[in-house]
């Protein structure tokens, strides 16, 4: 029976399997432009060093740095602190 | 009044699709229509559109030669000699690709912005420096795309990217107008399922459609002898490519040439309209 049915499955024209495949591409393509830095880890960048300055006036020696990864991000931050 | 042209990127991601062929005839099909225009090869390194505009024997000095202050930009502009308005400024051949720096070619824009309507940038392949480049400071992008996987999916990537790292992007201007090319299509094979449809291409990328432009013999014919295809009249490209040129201009016409002729092959040799046929 299995190539009976391989028949009928081959009888799927490709160019739906390419839209198919493709609709899946796009949107998730379009889910991570959505997530990516340029809305909420770039503000929370800023808002971070602005934090940082009110509370110990340095202008160097802060560092963020953001990893993106295809199912979550990070942010490591590091500050050299003054010595005095 | 100052001048102050449209800048129009074409652009794909993919290689071989057709940005050259479209940056040729779109850029003709500006001028013949009374706009002053210049097209702008930034393929740095591997130049093609001396050789589709047939001009590469007037290349005297390139956009790196005036990005460099080596010529001024009236000497390295080619006055096309079939169409008035149409200038080209073709790429450099041999230098490295960051030659192109973005306040090189920002000055030129400028200096281009006052002189002409429409400034066309044909894109190189890809999604590095010299693709950014072409596309920084466009105000309109044309997305030239096959009905094919791996090219819908580069062009969505190119949306990504004009919506992020252009100038309009990053100042936070009106976002880039995004037009749909489709190019190489071919209606008999998306009959028989072989092919993505232009629906499915236009459904999946979601921007307006600009043209479709069928894949035809005419494009190689013209690439061949340097004259750009939307001057070879009778053919369905140049049809195509007018067209398309129309719409850019706001007028609403129905695409032509995505269903499969439906008359014999007699009546197609003696009648240029009977491929007509409504989009939808």
């Amino acid at each position: 029976m299995s190539f009976i049915k391989n028949y009928f499955k081959q009888k799927k024209p490709s160019a739906n399997i390419a839209k198919e495949r493709l609709e899946i591409i796009v949107s998730h393509q379009r889910k991570k432009r959505k997530n990516t830095s340029n809305n909420y880890t770039q503000q929370l960048e800023r808002k971070l060093v602005a934090v940082i300055k009110d509370h110990l006036n340095i202008e160097e020696g802060i560092n963020i740095h953001v990893v993106e990864k295809p199912h979550y991000s990070s942010v490591k931050l590091t500050v050299e602190l003054p010595l005095n | 009044m100052n001048k102050r042209a449209q800048i129009i990127v074409i652009t794909s991601g993919k290689g071989g699709v057709g940005k050259t062929t479209s940056s040729a005839a779109i850029s003709i099909g500006l001028a013949s229509r009374g706009y002053k225009t210049v097209v702008i090869d930034f393929d740095v390194g591997l130049r093609n559109l001396d050789l589709l505009m047939g001009c590469e024997r007037r290349v005297v000095y390139d956009l790196i030669n005036v990005i460099h202050n080596e010529a001024k930009l009236s000497q390295a502009l080619i006055k096309d000699k079939r169409v008035e308005n149409l200038s080209i400024l073709a790429a450099s051949q041999t230098r490295d690709k960051n030659a192109l720096s973005l306040t090189g070619v920002e000055s030129i824009l400028d200096e281009l912005r006052s002189k002409f309507d429409y400034i066309i940038c044909d894109s190189p392949a890809g999604i590095e420096h010299g693709a950014l480049m072409a596309m920084y400071f466009a105000d309109q992008a044309i997305i030239t795309t096959n009905p094919e996987i791996s090219s819908v999916r580069d062009s969505d990537r190119i949306l990504g990217i004009l919506a992020s790292k252009t100038h309009r992007a990053k100042q936070e201007l009106e976002p880039i107008k995004e037009h749909l090319l489709v190019t190489r299509y071919n209606p008999l094979r998306v009959q028989k399922g072989e092919m993505l449809s232009v629906h499915d291409v236009h459904d999946i990328l979601a921007i307006p459609l600009l043209g479709v432009i069928p894949e035809s013999q005419a494009v190689l014919k013209a690439s061949n002898s340097g004259i750009p295809v939307i001057l070879d009249e009778p053919s369905d490209a140049s049809q195509a490519y007018k067209d398309t040129i129309s719409r850019f201009l706001g007028e609403t016409l129905p695409h032509r040439f995505i269903t499969t002729p439906k008359r014999k092959l007699w009546s197609r040799l003696f009648s240029t309209n009977i491929q007509e046929i409504t989009a939808g």
